[in-house]
Protein backbone atom coordinates (compact mmCIF):
# COMPACT_ATOMS: atom_id res chain seq x y z
CA UNK A 1 0.00 0.00 0.00
CA UNK A 2 1.40 3.43 -0.76
CA UNK A 3 1.48 5.78 2.04
CA UNK A 4 3.71 8.81 -0.57
CA UNK A 5 1.97 11.08 -2.93
CA UNK A 6 4.60 10.34 -5.71
CA UNK A 7 4.94 6.44 -5.91
CA UNK A 8 2.68 4.47 -8.51
CA UNK A 9 -0.37 2.70 -7.28
CA UNK A 10 0.06 -0.62 -6.35
CA UNK A 11 -2.88 -3.16 -6.32
CA UNK A 12 -3.01 -4.72 -3.33
CA UNK A 13 -1.17 -7.80 -3.01
CA UNK A 14 0.36 -10.80 -5.22
CA UNK A 15 -1.46 -13.42 -6.24
CA UNK A 16 1.68 -15.04 -5.73
CA UNK A 17 2.06 -14.12 -2.69
CA UNK A 18 -0.98 -16.36 -1.56
CA UNK A 19 -0.43 -18.75 0.86
CA UNK A 20 -1.72 -22.17 0.16
CA UNK A 21 -3.09 -24.90 1.69
CA UNK A 22 -1.00 -27.94 0.93
CA UNK A 23 -4.45 -30.35 1.00
CA UNK A 24 -6.82 -28.39 -0.86
CA UNK A 25 -4.78 -25.55 -2.47
CA UNK A 26 -7.16 -23.05 -0.99
CA UNK A 27 -6.79 -21.29 2.06
CA UNK A 28 -7.38 -17.00 1.59
CA UNK A 29 -4.83 -14.81 0.41
CA UNK A 30 -3.19 -12.84 3.27
CA UNK A 31 -5.78 -9.77 3.76
CA UNK A 32 -4.68 -7.27 1.06
CA UNK A 33 -6.10 -4.06 1.51
CA UNK A 34 -7.15 -1.28 -1.07
CA UNK A 35 -5.08 2.02 -0.96
CA UNK A 36 -6.14 4.17 2.23
CA UNK A 37 -8.14 1.62 3.48
CA UNK A 38 -5.98 1.00 6.68
CA UNK A 39 -6.49 3.05 9.68
CA UNK A 40 -3.25 4.85 9.04
CA UNK A 41 -3.73 5.71 5.50
CA UNK A 42 -7.63 6.76 6.25
CA UNK A 43 -6.21 8.95 9.45
CA UNK A 44 -3.82 10.78 7.01
CA UNK A 45 -6.41 10.90 4.06
CA UNK A 46 -8.78 12.23 7.25
CA UNK A 47 -6.00 14.73 7.87
CA UNK A 48 -5.74 16.12 4.65
CA UNK A 49 -9.42 16.22 3.99
CA UNK A 50 -10.02 18.84 7.18
CA UNK A 51 -7.45 20.74 6.27
CA UNK A 52 -8.74 20.98 2.30
CA UNK A 53 -12.52 22.01 4.11
CA UNK A 54 -10.35 24.79 5.77
CA UNK A 55 -9.12 26.33 1.48
CA UNK A 56 -5.80 24.80 2.00
CA UNK A 57 -4.00 24.43 -1.54
CA UNK A 58 -1.26 22.30 -0.38
CA UNK A 59 -3.50 19.84 1.64
CA UNK A 60 -5.38 19.58 -2.31
CA UNK A 61 -2.77 19.39 -4.11
CA UNK A 62 -1.28 15.89 -1.51
CA UNK A 63 -4.72 14.60 -2.18
CA UNK A 64 -4.96 15.11 -5.89
CA UNK A 65 -1.80 13.45 -6.71
CA UNK A 66 -2.74 10.63 -3.84
CA UNK A 67 -5.79 9.82 -5.55
CA UNK A 68 -5.23 10.78 -9.34
CA UNK A 69 -3.25 7.79 -10.86
CA UNK A 70 -5.88 5.39 -9.01
CA UNK A 71 -9.02 7.32 -10.14
CA UNK A 72 -7.38 7.66 -13.60
CA UNK A 73 -6.89 4.01 -13.99
CA UNK A 74 -10.90 3.71 -12.04
CA UNK A 75 -12.14 6.27 -14.58
CA UNK A 76 -10.53 4.53 -17.65
CA UNK A 77 -11.66 1.59 -16.86
CA UNK A 78 -15.40 2.70 -16.28
CA UNK A 79 -15.53 5.24 -19.73
CA UNK A 80 -13.01 3.22 -21.72
CA UNK A 81 -11.67 6.73 -22.56
CA UNK A 82 -8.36 8.08 -21.44
CA UNK A 83 -9.48 12.29 -21.98
CA UNK A 84 -12.78 11.65 -20.28
CA UNK A 85 -11.39 10.18 -17.03
CA UNK A 86 -8.92 13.31 -16.70
CA UNK A 87 -11.96 15.41 -17.08
CA UNK A 88 -14.12 13.30 -14.72
CA UNK A 89 -11.05 13.24 -12.39
CA UNK A 90 -11.15 17.21 -12.11
CA UNK A 91 -14.80 16.66 -11.45
CA UNK A 92 -14.32 14.78 -9.05
CA UNK A 93 -11.77 16.23 -7.20
CA UNK A 94 -13.60 19.85 -7.56
CA UNK A 95 -16.54 18.29 -5.57
CA UNK A 96 -14.24 17.17 -2.85
CA UNK A 97 -12.65 20.74 -2.78
CA UNK A 98 -16.27 22.23 -2.36
CA UNK A 99 -17.80 18.86 -0.19
CA UNK A 100 -15.09 18.33 2.25
CA UNK A 101 -16.42 20.24 4.86
CA UNK A 102 -19.75 18.24 4.74
CA UNK A 103 -17.79 14.83 4.86
CA UNK A 104 -19.16 13.10 7.90
CA UNK A 105 -16.43 10.39 8.40
CA UNK A 106 -19.58 7.79 8.04
CA UNK A 107 -16.52 5.85 5.51
CA UNK A 108 -13.02 5.76 4.32
CA UNK A 109 -12.25 8.92 2.81
CA UNK A 110 -11.20 6.48 -0.29
CA UNK A 111 -14.44 4.91 -0.51
CA UNK A 112 -16.31 8.74 -0.19
CA UNK A 113 -14.26 9.70 -3.21
CA UNK A 114 -14.19 6.52 -5.61
CA UNK A 115 -17.91 6.90 -4.72
CA UNK A 116 -17.93 10.62 -6.41
CA UNK A 117 -16.19 9.72 -9.47
CA UNK A 118 -18.21 6.48 -9.91
CA UNK A 119 -21.85 8.80 -10.10
CA UNK A 120 -19.78 11.21 -12.19
CA UNK A 121 -18.46 8.65 -14.67
CA UNK A 122 -21.98 7.19 -14.33
CA UNK A 123 -23.41 10.51 -15.42
CA UNK A 124 -21.13 10.73 -18.49
CA UNK A 125 -20.95 7.44 -19.48
CA UNK A 126 -24.80 8.12 -20.14
CA UNK A 127 -24.26 11.79 -21.81
CA UNK A 128 -21.62 9.24 -23.75
CA UNK A 129 -22.80 6.21 -24.33
CA UNK A 130 -21.28 5.92 -28.09
CA UNK A 131 -17.81 6.30 -26.54
CA UNK A 132 -17.99 3.34 -24.90
CA UNK A 133 -18.61 0.84 -27.93
CA UNK A 134 -16.41 2.58 -30.08
CA UNK A 135 -13.39 2.34 -27.27
CA UNK A 136 -14.17 -1.31 -26.91
CA UNK A 137 -12.01 -1.80 -30.29
CA UNK A 138 -9.29 0.36 -29.93
CA UNK A 139 -7.92 -0.58 -26.70
CA UNK A 140 -4.40 0.21 -26.16
CA UNK A 141 -2.02 -2.63 -25.28
CA UNK A 142 0.73 -2.31 -22.37
CA UNK A 143 3.72 -2.43 -24.07
CA UNK A 144 6.49 -4.19 -21.79
CA UNK A 145 5.29 -7.55 -21.29
CA UNK A 146 5.91 -11.09 -22.78
CA UNK A 147 3.92 -12.59 -25.52
CA UNK A 148 1.51 -14.63 -23.71
CA UNK A 149 0.99 -12.33 -20.84
CA UNK A 150 0.12 -9.41 -23.05
CA UNK A 151 -2.76 -11.81 -25.20
CA UNK A 152 -3.68 -12.60 -22.40
CA UNK A 153 -4.18 -9.04 -20.85
CA UNK A 154 -5.66 -8.42 -24.36
CA UNK A 155 -7.99 -10.94 -23.65
CA UNK A 156 -9.25 -10.23 -20.35
CA UNK A 157 -9.66 -6.45 -21.20
CA UNK A 158 -12.06 -7.34 -24.44
CA UNK A 159 -13.96 -9.26 -22.18
CA UNK A 160 -13.95 -6.98 -19.55
CA UNK A 161 -15.06 -4.01 -22.48
CA UNK A 162 -18.45 -6.45 -23.47
CA UNK A 163 -19.67 -6.40 -19.93
CA UNK A 164 -21.84 -3.81 -18.61
CA UNK A 165 -20.66 -0.96 -16.67
CA UNK A 166 -21.63 -1.76 -13.35
CA UNK A 167 -20.91 -5.49 -13.31
CA UNK A 168 -16.83 -4.08 -14.75
CA UNK A 169 -16.40 -1.70 -12.09
CA UNK A 170 -17.33 -4.12 -9.22
CA UNK A 171 -14.72 -6.48 -10.90
CA UNK A 172 -12.56 -3.69 -10.62
CA UNK A 173 -13.51 -2.53 -7.57
CA UNK A 174 -12.40 -6.17 -6.20
CA UNK A 175 -9.50 -6.86 -7.94
CA UNK A 176 -8.04 -3.68 -8.84
CA UNK A 177 -8.74 -1.89 -5.81
CA UNK A 178 -9.25 -4.47 -3.72
CA UNK A 179 -12.32 -3.30 -1.66
CA UNK A 180 -14.67 -5.61 0.55
CA UNK A 181 -18.23 -6.08 -0.72
CA UNK A 182 -18.91 -4.16 1.89
CA UNK A 183 -16.71 -0.54 0.52
CA UNK A 184 -17.69 -1.80 -2.95
CA UNK A 185 -21.55 -1.39 -1.83
CA UNK A 186 -20.89 2.17 -0.24
CA UNK A 187 -19.34 3.02 -3.60
CA UNK A 188 -21.84 2.18 -5.64
CA UNK A 189 -24.78 3.02 -3.66
CA UNK A 190 -26.31 -0.71 -3.59
CA UNK A 191 -26.90 -3.08 -1.42
CA UNK A 192 -23.91 -6.03 -0.62
CA UNK A 193 -26.30 -8.07 -2.17
CA UNK A 194 -26.41 -6.54 -5.73
CA UNK A 195 -22.97 -6.21 -5.08
CA UNK A 196 -22.42 -10.23 -5.18
CA UNK A 197 -25.19 -10.67 -7.66
CA UNK A 198 -22.91 -8.66 -10.27
CA UNK A 199 -19.18 -9.82 -9.41
CA UNK A 200 -21.55 -13.62 -10.29
CA UNK A 201 -22.43 -12.15 -13.37
CA UNK A 202 -19.77 -10.48 -14.19
CA UNK A 203 -17.91 -13.99 -13.60
CA UNK A 204 -19.92 -16.17 -15.16
CA UNK A 205 -19.67 -13.95 -18.29
CA UNK A 206 -16.15 -13.35 -18.23
CA UNK A 207 -15.92 -17.21 -18.17
CA UNK A 208 -18.17 -17.52 -21.72
CA UNK A 209 -16.35 -14.34 -23.40
CA UNK A 210 -12.71 -15.91 -22.25
CA UNK A 211 -13.19 -18.96 -23.56
CA UNK A 212 -14.80 -17.97 -26.72
CA UNK A 213 -11.35 -15.44 -27.19
CA UNK A 214 -8.86 -18.43 -26.38
CA UNK A 215 -10.37 -20.49 -28.95
CA UNK B 1 -34.07 -13.11 -17.51
CA UNK B 2 -31.36 -11.24 -18.45
CA UNK B 3 -28.59 -10.35 -15.82
CA UNK B 4 -29.22 -7.12 -15.34
CA UNK B 5 -33.10 -7.54 -14.96
CA UNK B 6 -31.95 -10.22 -11.75
CA UNK B 7 -29.56 -7.54 -10.50
CA UNK B 8 -31.42 -6.16 -7.66
CA UNK B 9 -32.48 -8.82 -4.87
CA UNK B 10 -32.14 -12.11 -6.64
CA UNK B 11 -29.46 -13.42 -4.32
CA UNK B 12 -31.49 -11.97 -1.26
CA UNK B 13 -34.50 -14.33 -2.38
CA UNK B 14 -32.61 -17.54 -2.56
CA UNK B 15 -32.57 -20.17 0.32
CA UNK B 16 -29.43 -20.46 2.14
CA UNK B 17 -27.19 -22.57 0.47
CA UNK B 18 -23.56 -23.13 1.30
CA UNK B 19 -22.33 -23.71 -2.13
CA UNK B 20 -24.25 -20.25 -3.41
CA UNK B 21 -22.50 -18.51 -0.24
CA UNK B 22 -19.50 -19.84 -0.97
CA UNK B 23 -19.24 -19.14 -5.00
CA UNK B 24 -20.57 -15.28 -4.17
CA UNK B 25 -17.55 -14.92 -1.63
CA UNK B 26 -14.71 -16.28 -3.48
CA UNK B 27 -13.53 -13.36 -4.82
CA UNK B 28 -13.03 -11.45 -1.42
CA UNK B 29 -11.36 -15.09 -0.51
CA UNK B 30 -9.15 -14.56 -2.71
CA UNK B 31 -8.40 -11.19 -2.11
CA UNK B 32 -8.43 -11.67 1.85
CA UNK B 33 -11.34 -9.42 2.36
CA UNK B 34 -13.49 -11.63 4.40
CA UNK B 35 -14.44 -11.36 8.03
CA UNK B 36 -12.85 -14.87 10.20
CA UNK B 37 -16.52 -15.92 9.98
CA UNK B 38 -17.05 -15.91 6.29
CA UNK B 39 -13.33 -17.05 5.21
CA UNK B 40 -13.69 -20.10 7.75
CA UNK B 41 -17.14 -21.47 6.23
CA UNK B 42 -15.74 -20.74 2.87
CA UNK B 43 -12.88 -22.92 3.72
CA UNK B 44 -14.74 -25.33 5.05
CA UNK B 45 -16.81 -25.61 1.50
CA UNK B 46 -13.94 -25.39 -0.27
CA UNK B 47 -12.90 -28.59 1.25
CA UNK B 48 -16.10 -30.91 0.24
CA UNK B 49 -16.69 -29.16 -3.31
CA UNK B 50 -14.52 -29.51 -6.20
CA UNK B 51 -16.42 -26.72 -8.37
CA UNK B 52 -15.46 -24.75 -5.84
CA UNK B 53 -11.83 -25.38 -5.96
CA UNK B 54 -11.87 -25.18 -9.79
CA UNK B 55 -13.57 -21.44 -9.38
CA UNK B 56 -11.02 -20.62 -7.03
CA UNK B 57 -8.41 -20.80 -9.20
CA UNK B 58 -10.02 -19.52 -11.88
CA UNK B 59 -10.84 -15.89 -9.71
CA UNK B 60 -7.35 -16.15 -9.05
CA UNK B 61 -5.83 -16.45 -12.48
CA UNK B 62 -8.88 -13.51 -13.08
CA UNK B 63 -7.52 -11.65 -10.57
CA UNK B 64 -3.84 -11.69 -11.59
CA UNK B 65 -4.40 -9.78 -15.01
CA UNK B 66 -6.51 -7.54 -13.74
CA UNK B 67 -4.58 -6.32 -10.87
CA UNK B 68 -1.56 -5.91 -13.06
CA UNK B 69 -0.11 -1.79 -13.16
CA UNK B 70 -0.91 -0.12 -16.48
CA UNK B 71 1.73 1.28 -18.36
CA UNK B 72 0.08 4.73 -18.80
CA UNK B 73 2.04 7.86 -17.36
CA UNK B 74 0.16 10.37 -15.89
CA UNK B 75 1.20 13.58 -14.91
CA UNK B 76 -1.16 14.81 -11.60
CA UNK B 77 1.13 18.14 -11.21
CA UNK B 78 -0.40 19.77 -14.87
CA UNK B 79 -3.83 18.18 -14.18
CA UNK B 80 -3.87 19.89 -10.85
CA UNK B 81 -2.86 23.15 -11.38
CA UNK B 82 -5.85 22.87 -14.31
CA UNK B 83 -8.11 22.23 -12.33
CA UNK B 84 -6.88 24.77 -9.60
CA UNK B 85 -7.26 27.48 -12.05
CA UNK B 86 -10.88 26.49 -12.86
CA UNK B 87 -11.20 26.19 -9.22
CA UNK B 88 -10.24 30.01 -8.59
CA UNK B 89 -12.07 31.06 -11.59
CA UNK B 90 -15.05 29.99 -10.01
CA UNK B 91 -14.25 31.13 -6.23
CA UNK B 92 -14.05 34.82 -7.49
CA UNK B 93 -17.81 34.69 -8.02
CA UNK B 94 -18.60 33.60 -4.68
CA UNK B 95 -20.16 35.53 -2.06
CA UNK B 96 -17.90 37.89 -0.27
CA UNK B 97 -19.12 36.19 3.06
CA UNK B 98 -17.71 32.81 1.99
CA UNK B 99 -14.38 34.49 -0.19
CA UNK B 100 -13.24 35.07 3.68
CA UNK B 101 -13.32 31.67 4.84
CA UNK B 102 -9.09 31.11 6.00
CA UNK B 103 -7.23 30.26 2.53
CA UNK B 104 -3.53 29.09 2.63
CA UNK B 105 -3.88 28.41 -1.15
CA UNK B 106 -1.26 31.40 -2.05
CA UNK B 107 1.27 29.39 0.31
CA UNK B 108 3.92 27.74 -2.51
CA UNK B 109 5.01 31.36 -4.10
CA UNK B 110 6.61 29.67 -6.96
CA UNK B 111 4.05 27.54 -7.98
CA UNK B 112 1.47 30.36 -8.09
CA UNK B 113 3.54 32.71 -10.06
CA UNK B 114 4.06 30.10 -12.29
CA UNK B 115 0.35 29.52 -12.55
CA UNK B 116 -0.66 32.94 -12.85
CA UNK B 117 1.70 33.13 -16.01
CA UNK B 118 -0.05 30.35 -17.91
CA UNK B 119 -3.58 31.39 -16.19
CA UNK B 120 -3.38 34.62 -17.80
CA UNK B 121 -3.09 33.51 -21.21
CA UNK B 122 -6.62 31.14 -20.62
CA UNK B 123 -8.65 33.60 -19.39
CA UNK B 124 -7.92 36.83 -21.97
CA UNK B 125 -8.64 33.68 -24.20
CA UNK B 126 -12.08 32.81 -22.42
CA UNK B 127 -12.74 36.15 -22.00
CA UNK B 128 -12.83 36.99 -25.59
CA UNK B 129 -14.80 33.61 -26.46
CA UNK B 130 -17.22 34.76 -24.01
CA UNK B 131 -17.66 37.79 -25.23
CA UNK B 132 -18.61 36.74 -28.34
CA UNK B 133 -20.98 34.46 -27.08
CA UNK B 134 -22.78 36.49 -24.72
CA UNK B 135 -22.85 39.19 -27.80
CA UNK B 136 -24.59 36.44 -29.89
CA UNK B 137 -27.41 35.82 -26.82
CA UNK B 138 -28.04 39.09 -26.38
CA UNK B 139 -29.23 39.82 -29.98
CA UNK B 140 -31.26 36.25 -29.67
CA UNK B 141 -33.10 37.67 -26.25
CA UNK B 142 -33.18 42.13 -27.56
CA UNK B 143 -34.74 40.67 -31.14
CA UNK B 144 -36.96 37.85 -29.33
CA UNK B 145 -38.52 40.01 -26.23
CA UNK B 146 -39.23 43.49 -25.43
CA UNK B 147 -37.77 45.27 -22.18
CA UNK B 148 -41.40 45.07 -21.08
CA UNK B 149 -41.40 41.39 -20.62
CA UNK B 150 -38.65 41.32 -18.76
CA UNK B 151 -39.13 42.84 -15.29
CA UNK B 152 -35.53 42.95 -14.44
CA UNK B 153 -32.31 44.41 -16.44
CA UNK B 154 -29.96 41.72 -18.14
CA UNK B 155 -26.32 41.37 -19.19
CA UNK B 156 -28.40 43.17 -22.07
CA UNK B 157 -30.20 45.51 -20.81
CA UNK B 158 -28.61 49.10 -22.15
CA UNK B 159 -28.87 50.70 -18.59
CA UNK B 160 -26.34 47.84 -17.33
CA UNK B 161 -23.96 49.32 -14.42
CA UNK B 162 -23.82 49.04 -10.96
CA UNK B 163 -27.68 47.88 -10.61
CA UNK B 164 -26.39 44.94 -13.41
CA UNK B 165 -29.29 42.37 -11.58
CA UNK B 166 -32.46 43.59 -12.33
CA UNK B 167 -35.46 44.38 -9.84
CA UNK B 168 -36.80 40.98 -8.82
CA UNK B 169 -37.84 38.92 -5.98
CA UNK B 170 -37.53 35.38 -8.64
CA UNK B 171 -35.24 33.18 -7.57
CA UNK B 172 -32.28 33.37 -9.21
CA UNK B 173 -29.56 30.12 -9.93
CA UNK B 174 -25.70 30.22 -11.07
CA UNK B 175 -25.34 28.24 -13.54
CA UNK B 176 -22.26 26.22 -15.45
CA UNK B 177 -23.03 24.89 -19.17
CA UNK B 178 -20.88 21.96 -20.51
CA UNK B 179 -17.58 22.80 -21.98
CA UNK B 180 -18.73 22.20 -25.46
CA UNK B 181 -21.96 23.53 -25.49
CA UNK B 182 -23.01 26.13 -28.50
CA UNK B 183 -24.72 29.03 -28.17
CA UNK B 184 -27.67 28.27 -29.51
CA UNK B 185 -27.31 24.98 -27.69
CA UNK B 186 -27.35 27.75 -24.53
CA UNK B 187 -30.26 29.32 -25.50
CA UNK B 188 -31.94 25.89 -25.99
CA UNK B 189 -31.05 25.27 -22.25
CA UNK B 190 -32.50 29.12 -21.03
CA UNK B 191 -36.19 28.62 -23.59
CA UNK B 192 -36.18 24.97 -22.09
CA UNK B 193 -36.01 25.92 -18.43
CA UNK B 194 -38.21 29.58 -18.77
CA UNK B 195 -34.71 31.27 -17.96
CA UNK B 196 -32.50 34.15 -18.79
CA UNK B 197 -28.82 35.20 -17.92
CA UNK B 198 -29.39 38.18 -15.33
CA UNK B 199 -25.27 38.13 -15.20
CA UNK B 200 -22.68 37.25 -17.14
CA UNK B 201 -20.12 35.00 -16.70
CA UNK B 202 -17.16 37.44 -16.24
CA UNK B 203 -13.84 35.93 -16.60
CA UNK B 204 -15.37 32.76 -14.96
CA UNK B 205 -17.87 30.48 -16.63
CA UNK B 206 -20.50 30.83 -14.32
CA UNK B 207 -23.50 32.33 -15.30
CA UNK B 208 -26.49 33.85 -12.95
CA UNK B 209 -30.00 32.74 -14.36
CA UNK B 210 -33.56 33.61 -13.79
CA UNK B 211 -37.12 33.36 -14.99
CA UNK B 212 -39.49 36.62 -15.35
CA UNK B 213 -41.41 37.76 -12.48
CA UNK B 214 -44.27 36.65 -14.38
CA UNK B 215 -43.27 33.65 -15.14
CA UNK B 216 -45.20 30.31 -13.96
CA UNK B 217 -42.19 28.67 -12.66
CA UNK B 218 -42.06 29.46 -8.88
CA UNK B 219 -40.48 25.85 -7.76
CA UNK B 220 -36.73 26.74 -7.22
CA UNK B 221 -36.07 23.13 -6.18
CA UNK B 222 -37.74 21.55 -9.20
CA UNK B 223 -35.94 24.08 -11.60
CA UNK B 224 -32.83 23.36 -9.60
CA UNK B 225 -33.18 20.03 -9.91
CA UNK B 226 -34.47 19.88 -13.51
CA UNK B 227 -31.19 22.11 -14.04
CA UNK B 228 -28.85 19.12 -12.42
CA UNK B 229 -30.45 16.56 -14.65
CA UNK B 230 -29.60 18.09 -17.84
CA UNK B 231 -26.76 17.22 -19.66
CA UNK B 232 -25.54 20.23 -21.15
CA UNK B 233 -25.56 21.42 -17.42
CA UNK B 234 -22.51 21.23 -15.30
CA UNK B 235 -23.20 22.76 -11.98
CA UNK B 236 -26.15 24.31 -10.88
CA UNK B 237 -26.84 26.12 -7.54
CA UNK B 238 -29.67 28.51 -5.82
CA UNK B 239 -27.73 32.02 -5.42
CA UNK B 240 -27.52 32.08 -1.54
CA UNK B 241 -30.40 34.56 0.09
CA UNK B 242 -28.18 36.60 1.37
CA UNK B 243 -26.27 37.60 -1.91
CA UNK B 244 -29.72 38.78 -2.86
CA UNK B 245 -30.33 40.84 -0.19
CA UNK B 246 -26.90 42.46 -0.31
CA UNK B 247 -27.87 43.26 -3.85
CA UNK B 248 -31.07 43.67 -4.13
Amino acid sequence: MNSRADEPFRPPGAPTAAMQNSATGTSQTPATRPLSASAADNERDQRLLDRVAQRDRDAFQQLYQLYHRRLARFLVRLTRRQEIAEEIINDTLWIVWRKAPEFRRSSLVSTWILGIAYRRGLKTLRRQQSIAAKAANDDQLPVDESISARERTEWVERALAQLPVEQRMALELCYYMGYSHEEISQIMDCPVNTVKTRMYYARQKMKILLARLER
Amino acid sequence: MSPDTMDKGTLAALPADPHRECWDLLPWFVTGRLDAAQRASVESHLEQCEPCREELCSQRDLREVLAREDTVAYSPAASFEGLWSRIEELERELPPEEARQPRTRDMNPRLRASRQSSVSRWLVAAVVVQAIGLAWVAGVLVSDRTAQEWPFQTVTSPAMGDTEIGDTDMPRYRVVFARDITVQGMQQVLDEHGLSIVRGSGSSDVFTLAAPSESAVHEPDAVLARLRNDGRVRFAELEPPARLTKRD
